[in-house]
């Protein structure tokens, strides 16, 4: 490579004393919330440097700032000794050697494997008339050749590949991007192959033994000079790959540790901060009730897809019972599956007190006829009707009630939504108003309460306060509670560990297709949740030798 | 997910209802209300002011030709047969589908009918019967591809009306069949009340049970929310399929009832007859769907837009504008109308970012 220009600053020495790329002081706030406060990171040639840190601690965030995704509020990103100017130029990410892979992929299904590998090269039409489709398959051939593919054919859909090849297949496809611009770039010099590789969570979807392709694919990239910086919510995964980790926390790095020197405890401690004597006073609320009366819910054998077996489950009266786990473990669908609407095959029976159902054949009807309810995560597109007006929304459910088959009772069914608007504080109460034109907070009130005039026995939750405003959120909770009081119970499938710990009787930890921990009373915490959500890994015997791995004690 | 969850192929839906910032008390929500409220009530009454506006311009110019009561009465009654078919394709509009089969199935009918009536001698009663019965069973063809075969609705019903243009040119031998008896055409364009013939009525009544549907019973609310949003529906306990089915069943029966108002206004049954409610129906459902209730396919809209087109097309061709000028009308009607609700809803959503 030329020699460094004039920008280069402070030491001024080679290329080689500075590491890959040197981020300084980074701050990005969005609205009033400060996503980074002041974070400095150094990503080294050579290394795979692990990100952890919780939900909304600022991963996503900091790594859509070196992609040039997000404008920095301040600081300074330097770039193989080089000051980049922000904002970076749309793209710029891939003249500077970058690739991300992101959590969905970013790969078309129903092309084949060489159309998604030379993507991008495929649609370039910049010097070229026709496409040289022998060259095309010279090039993704030696990709596949070099990673170790080999056994992907070429004309593969790729929706037929396994979920690893999948992800590898984002993965190789990042990797000769970068490898290809470098070349065409400055020529072909050692320091060419000092790519960035970002992959966020590319685990998550993977089993074990397709972790252990992925990890060895990685050391492969940075045997030849790249540098990694790997997302994963599994401490196991960040110990046996990782070389440094870095913790984020609330925004700020809450420190960058060698891996060889941390132990697990040192970890958890710096993802979770010290909030364990705070939290542990306000859980008086949290007294599940006795184990006496007889359930309202209960789940037996569910198995969903190839994500969980055998689950058993249930609920008591005025219990509010938890779900959670990490990405890609399956919790959320439990809900789902319970109001006969997941789209993975599911196997197993529901009783809701006296009725009996079997999964297998469960449609949202007859869950509702059972007396369940769901209010899905996804709002926009499975809780309302954004174009439609408060009240066509809150009638859906209830439409045979109010009137005969063939006449509708405007009169009952608008006296009917007033008093629910009033009753759940939807503002503003103009009966209306298209639900697109409402807050959040205020789409959630008016899907809740289209359920929860049906008094359920049981009411399921996905998510239920993402995208809320702090007041919503509160009174949502303050919903929640109610609810399971009046002659009911409550299931939370949810990430937000902290809503867990406001709401919940007892928490459920779902990972590797099992209850990893069921967390009751006093021990329904933000951070023992935390802790049982990292600490789900892979059995000790499918751990490879010389990983040193404890047993966690939160295993039932 | 099945075919029966994907998004609604019919966007007009989005167009909505105006919704702007919403301030949270006092009287600053009252003035955006007002506000809101007015902007609704212009944008429900331009089509028919632009109607009466159309029919007094032609007025003027064609004073001794134009508004006479003959010259209404005509306008009023030779286009029922578009007024039924559009009032039939909002049903599956509504729903989220498309029925391009409707043009076919009317010619389908009109021809079963002249064939049984004037060929084989049946009683005209059995032959209409015989011809409702067939735009049933088009229907239901559709609804099983659609629904249980989930292919695309657009797709089904291109496919079924051409094959149904196909049968109706084989069934006929390519020609016109005419002599039907004057037990259908009597009461279809020769009697009249009020000096217009009958068939306008049967028209505003399909028009008058199409609006209790859609306002006053649980299946039009079941149709709305089928349309906008299928998940949602589905997550609420409401059989989409089934609801989907139903649209495009009934539009067929429909389409087959506006064949036997086909039939009965010319006595005589065209192969190739039916093709030209096709488009025009389109034209008329999205215009319909800008006014009355903006934003939302309405029976009252969209009669109100088939007598706009009519009116328009009936002057320019009354000022001595060839025939074509028809294709041309309602070709920009259609685009116009459809770009009218995008310019809406993308005004509402920069209002409110």
């Amino acid at each position: 490579m030329d020699p460094p220009d004039s920008t280069i600053s402070e030491s001024a020495s080679a290329v080689e004393d500075w590491p890959l790329v040197r981020i300084r002081g980074l701050a990005k706030a969005f609205g009033g919330s400060r996503a980074l406060v002041d974070v400095d990171v150094d990503i080294h040639r050579g290394e795979i440097q692990g990100l952890l840190g919780e939900n909304g601690s600022g991963k996503s965030t900091l790594i859509k700032v070196i992609g040039g995704f997000h404008v920095p509020d301040a600081g300074s990103i330097w770039v193989r000794g080089r000051l980049l100017s922000l904002p970076m130029r749309t793209n710029e990410f891939r003249k500077l050697g970058f690739a991300f892979v992101h959590q969905d992929l970013g790969l078309v299904p129903s092309l084949t494997v060489l159309e998604n590998l030379r993507l991008e090269q495929l649609a370039e039409s910049r010097g070229k008339f026709y496409i040289d489709w022998q060259n095309e398959a010279r090039h993704a051939q030696a990709l596949l050749d070099r990673y170790g593919l080999s056994g992907i054919s070429q004309q593969d859909k790729v929706e037929s590949l396994r979920s690893i090849d999948r992800a590898l297949l984002a993965i190789i496809r990042a990797v000769g991007n970068i490898e290809e611009y470098m070349k065409a770039a400055t020529g072909t010099l050692a320091t060419d192959r000092e790519c960035l590789l970002v992959l966020d969570e590319p685990t998550a979807f993977l089993s074990k033994s397709e972790v252990q392709e992925l990890f060895s694919t990685m050391r492969r990239i940075t045997e030849q000079g790249a540098g990694i910086v790997f997302v994963s919510h599994k401490l196991s995964e960040m110990f046996e790959i990782t070389d440094r980790i870095t913790v984020l926390r609330d925004g700020h790095v809450a420190g960058t540790r060698l891996t060889a020197d941390v132990t697990e405890a040192d970890l958890i401690d710096l993802v979770l901060g010290h909030v364990l004597a705070i939290t542990s006073a306000t859980s008086d609320q949290n007294v599940s009730p006795v184990g006496t009366s007889e359930p309202i819910l209960s789940v037996e054998n569910l198995s969903i897809g190839g994500l969980l077996s055998n689950l058993n489950l249930a609920l008591e009266q005025g219990e509010v019972v938890g779900l959670t786990g990490l990405l890609g473990s399956g919790f959320e669908e439990i809900v789902y599956a319970c109001f006969g609407c997941s789209s993975y095959e599911v196997r197993g029976s529901l009783r809701v007190g006296d009725d009996c159902g079997n999964l297998a054949g469960m449609t949202p009807a007859k869950a509702m006829a059972m007396g369940v309810a769901l209010v899905p995560g996804d709002r926009q597109e499975q809780g309302c009707v954004a174009s439609l007006n408060i009240r066509e929304n809150l009638i859906t459910p209830i439409l045979s009630e109010m009137g005969t088959p063939v006449s509708l009772s405007w009169t009952k069914l608008n006296a009917r939504a007033r008093e629910l608007v009033t009753r759940f504080d939807v503002r503003p109460p103009d009966l209306a108003l298209t639900l697109g034109s409402l807050s959040g907070g205020n789409q959630q009130k008016v899907v809740l309460a289209r359920w929860l005039q049906m008094k359920p026995s049981a009411l399921l939750l996905h998510e239920p306060t993402q995208g809320v405003d702090v007041g919503a959120r509160e009174q949502i909770f303050a919903l929640i509670s109610k609810v399971a009081a009046d002659k009911s119970c409550v299931l939370i499938a949810s990430s937000d560990y902290e809503q867990l710990e406001r709401v919940c009787t007892r928490v459920l930890v779902i990972g590797e297709g099992v209850v990893q921990a069921e967390l009751r009373g006093t021990e329904v915490t933000r951070s023992r949740i935390a802790e049982a959500s990292i600490r789900s890994r892979p059995l000790a015997v499918q751990q490879p030798a010389g990983i040193q791995v404890e047993q966690s004690e939160s295993h039932q | 997910m099945k075919a029966s969850d994907e998004k609604p192929a019919v966007s007009v839906a989005d167009a909505a209802e105006v919704s702007q910032n919403i301030p949270q008390r006092g009287s600053a929500a009252s003035i955006s209300r007002r506000a809101r409220r007015r902007r609704h009530l212009i944008e429900a009454t331009i089509l028919p002011i632009a109607w009466v506006a159309v029919f007094i311009a032609f007025g003027m110019l064609l004073p001794q030709t134009y508004p006479t009561v003959a010259n209404v009465a005509t306008m009023l009654a030779s286009q029922a047969v578009l007024v039924v078919v559009t009032l039939g394709l909002l049903l599956p509009l509504t729903a989220g589908d498309f029925d391009l089969s409707m043009g076919s199935v009317v010619g389908l009918s009109a021809m079963v009918i002249a064939q049984l009536n004037v060929q084989a001698h049946w009683p005209v009663g059995y032959a209409v019967l015989a011809a409702l019965a067939l735009g049933l069973m088009v229907g239901a063809v559709n609804a099983f591809f659609t629904m249980v075969m989930g292919v695309q609705s657009l797709i089904v019903t291109l496919g079924s009306g051409t094959l149904v243009l196909g049968i109706t040119l084989w069934i006929s031998g390519s020609q016109t069949v005419s002599g039907v008896s004057y037990d259908l055409v009597n009461p279809t364009i020769i009697d009249r009340l009020f000096g217009v013939p009958l068939e306008f009525y049967y028209a505003l009544a399909l028009c008058l049970v199409v609006w209790y549907l859609f306002e006053r019973t649980p299946v039009g609310r079941r149709l709305l929310i089928v349309g906008r949003g299928p998940v949602v529906a589905r997550l609420s306990g409401i059989s989409v399929g089934r609801v989907r089915a139903g649209a495009l069943i009934a539009s067929g029966l429909i389409a087959a009832f506006g064949g036997v108002l086909y039939a009965g206004t010319s006595a005589s049954a065209a192969p190739t007859g039916g093709q030209e409610f096709l488009l025009p129906a389109f034209a008329a459902a999205f215009l319909g769907a800008t006014t009355v209730k903006p934003g939302v396919f309405n029976p009252v809209g969209s009669t109100i837009a088939v007598y706009f087109l009519v009116f328009g097309v009936t002057g320019l061709e009354f000022l001595g504008a060839p025939t074509y000028v028809q294709d041309v009308f309602y070709g920009a009607a259609l685009i116009l109308a459809v770009t009218f609700s995008q310019l809406v809803r993308r005004s509402e959503g920069t209002a409110r970012s």
